[in-house]
């Protein structure tokens, strides 16, 4: 059994380390590249969501390389995430590939739950390692999210363009090596310190962006043309509610994080009234966060069709009216271009920044 | 009062009840006139660019009620669910909230909601300003009423349509609200009767068919209107059917999905698929010639292999 997974930000590292740690074979796809969007776009449905197609370009690319097995995610809708699988199966299968899925439902799904899918793929022996091997990934996960979270915090304040990239690139691969929780610490120790030598622009407040939408298309940082770092590099402050750490609390834990759930729904409340599948209802509520602490800006991304943003972008206009914050949303998809999102970014923090200087 | 209720999405299927409904209970509904030019431009100026048509057609409705037919509110459909664990589209949960923001301001609005606990024709659908306002009674009344008319409906839209002759026999796929606006489907099923076509809706599957498990699946669909449309594919591909049409709206989530699980199995019965997409900008001409080709191969097969 050769496991393969979707690319997305950390899930690699994650899922690579909990395996590992199992002692399960696994088959990376390579980083979403133009062979994957090719792949994915040929052999999906035209109107399919974006991530769906880059996921199937994953499972192929990672097939070719002698995978046989996909894990992944399911849902219970009403979204299209939780079909995803359905359809993908067919399509693999009507390519020829014999491949099996396991995929982790949550419970109501009208599938086996999760655990049990876990059980007859792992057995009992890795079953209980599994727990050990969970936390450790959790580990790791949380010292991606802090390196991540500070060079964000770092890029626009660096006094000389470059250190807190690099800094990012080399530790986010110090993390993902390490393999003993004693050296994750270690990783983390060395991070802060090296972070807190580099040197600053004094006395400079960057602009604040808050970075929402669809989650693949937040996180991926090959999908959204790496958007954060592109927003870093114009001097701007880059903070996001989404992660994969949040994302695993809200679905997988949920009884951890109703209040979370709850706050979110309050924040919502007043411009849109309930669910709406997927993060629709988190947008509105991180542009009302947004609003409510004085953020310069707020930037959605989605992909194409996707329902519950475009929801959610019917309805962030009024949000941004109340509160004066400039709003800019980005569809993209396989025939979006990096030099086009990049231009559409730069005029947005043009407008902002000029907006602040007459306010100033 | 004057009530607009828009003809638009599940008007198709409930509207005639909510009519009933509104007229019970004293008030005066004003239905916007079948979707034309006029609505589907001022949806498509009031929505955002990549909303599906259906809905992009609703908001014009919407705008129409408000701005030519002036009324003093709008009634707005917010059907989550209208049976047990199937949503219909996120879009619909958004809906009240979407509309907000095309109506003018203050314009209020009067809500249908249907979810797990509200149940199609209960007392707790309505909409609390009415409840408050009218003897429960009297609402009570009204909805025995309006159960009824959405009853006939149903027979209505069961019945087989168009000739019952030997001829060609071909099942539509579509969404109700695509498949009945006459200016969306650019009256397919008009057309299609013209031509002496026996025509198969999703509506006319019998229940056993949509309560069924499907084949290769597993876990079921949980969308309402894409569950009926993988269901009518394959009682279709059961009847025998010469061929299947498929209208789907531009910019649909849930079709993309079906579509393909329907594509797929249709295939392997060899039951020829004519897949046509509708947007703002569909022309007719094209339409036309489309579903004519399509009718001359299924022709064309049929006499050949019997
Ligand atoms: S949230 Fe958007 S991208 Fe995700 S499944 Fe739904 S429509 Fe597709
Ligand atoms: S089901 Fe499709 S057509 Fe209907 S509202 Fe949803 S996205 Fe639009």
């Amino acid at each position: 059994m050769r496991v393969t997974f979707p690319q997305m930000a950390e899930v690699q590292i994650l899922l690579e380390t909990i395996l590992h740690e199992l002692g399960v074979e696994t088959v990376s796809p390579p980083p979403i590249n133009g062979e994957t969007v090719e792949l994915g776009v040929k052999y999906a449905p035209e109107f399919i969501c974006y991530p769906f197609k880059m996921n199937l370009g994953n499972y192929l690319q990672a097939l070719q390389r002698g995978a046989d097995t996909v894990l992944m995610a399911g849902g219970c809708g009403p979204c299209r995430f939780g079909n995803y699988a359905e359809v993908q199966q067919e399509i693999l299968r009507g390519l020829g590939y014999d491949v099996k899925f396991i995929i982790l439902e949550p419970p109501r799904a009208g599938a086996p739950p999760f655990w049990r899918e876990l059980l007859a793929f792992l057995g009992w022996r890795r079953m209980l390692k599994l727990p050990q091997a969970l936390g450790f990934a959790w580990k790791k996960l949380n010292v991606l999210e802090e390196i991540n979270r500070k060079v964000r915090w770092l890029q626009p304040r660096e006094a000389q363009v470059g250190n807190a990239l690099a800094l990012y690139r080399r530790y986010r691969r110090l993390a993902a090596e390490a393999s003993l929780v004693k050296d994750l610490a270690l990783v983390r120790e060395s991070f802060r310190q090296e972070l807190a030598a580099v040197p600053r622009r004094e006395g400079y407040r960057p602009l604040r962006i808050l970075l929402a939408g669809e989650i693949y298309m937040v996180l991926e940082p090959n999908v959204n043309f790496h958007v954060e770092e592109t927003l870093g590099r114009m001097d701007v402050e880059v903070h996001r509610a989404i992660s994969i750490s949040n994302w695993v609390k809200e679905n997988l834990l949920r009884g951890l994080n109703r209040r979370a759930v709850q706050r979110q729904a309050l924040r919502a409340e007043k411009y849109l009234r309930c669910f709406v599948g997927g993060h629709g209802r988190e947008t509105v509520a991180e542009a009302v966060h947004a609003g409510v602490n004085g953020y310069d800006g707020m930037v959605q991304i989605m992909p194409f069709t996707c329902m519950p943003e475009l929801v959610a972008q019917s309805i962030l206009p009024e949000v941004g009216r109340d509160y004066r914050l400039p709003v800019m949303t980005l569809i993209l998809d396989e025939h979006s271009g990096e030099a086009g999102v990049c231009t559409r970014l730069e005029a947005f923090v043009d407008l902002i920044r000029r907006g602040r200087e007459k306010s100033a | 009062m004057r009530i607009g209720i828009p003809r638009a999405l599940l008007y198709h299927w409930y509207g005639k009840a909510w009519e009933s409904f509104l007229l019970a209970c004293g008030f005066t509904p004003v239905v916007s006139p079948p979707t034309g030019r006029r609505q589907v431009e001022l949806g498509v100026r009031a929505a955002q660019d990549e909303i599906c048509l259906p809905v992009k057609v609703f908001m014009g409705h919407v705008r129409y009620l408000a701005e030519v037919e002036k009324v003093d509110a709008v009634f707005v459909p917010h059907q989550i669910q209208v049976e047990k664990n199937r949503f219909i589209c996120p879009k619909f949960m958004g809906l009240p909230d979407m509309v907000r923001a095309v109506l003018p301001r203050g314009m209020p609005m009067l809500l249908w909601l249907n979810d797990r606990q509200r149940h199609l024709w209960s007392v707790q659908a309505v909409d609390g300003q009415i409840r408050r306002k009218l003897p429960k009674e009297k609402i009570r009344r009204a909805l025995s009423l309006a159960r009824q008319v959405a009853s006939e409906r149903w027979t209505e839209l069961a019945q087989a349509a168009g000739s019952q002759n030997q001829g060609l026999q071909i099942g539509v796929i579509a969404h109700p609200y695509c498949l009945y606006d006459g200016h969306l489907s650019m009256d397919l099923l008009g057309r299609l009767r013209a031509a002496d076509v026996q025509v198969l809706t999703p509506e006319m599957t019998p229940d056993r068919w949509l309560q069924a498990k499907i084949p290769g699946l597993n876990k079921p669909l949980f969308w309402t209107l894409g569950r009926r449309i993988m269901a009518a594919a394959l009682y279709y591909a059961e009847q025998g059917v010469d061929g299947v049409i498929h209208l789907a709206a531009f910019g649909c989530g849930p079709e993309s999905v079906v579509g393909e699980l329907v594509a797929r199995r249709l295939q392997e019965h060899g039951i020829p698929l004519l897949g046509l997409n509708l947007d703002e900008h569909t022309g007719e001409a094209g339409f036309a010639t489309r579903l004519e080709a399509f009718l001359d191969l299924v022709t064309r097969r049929k006499s050949c292999c019997g």
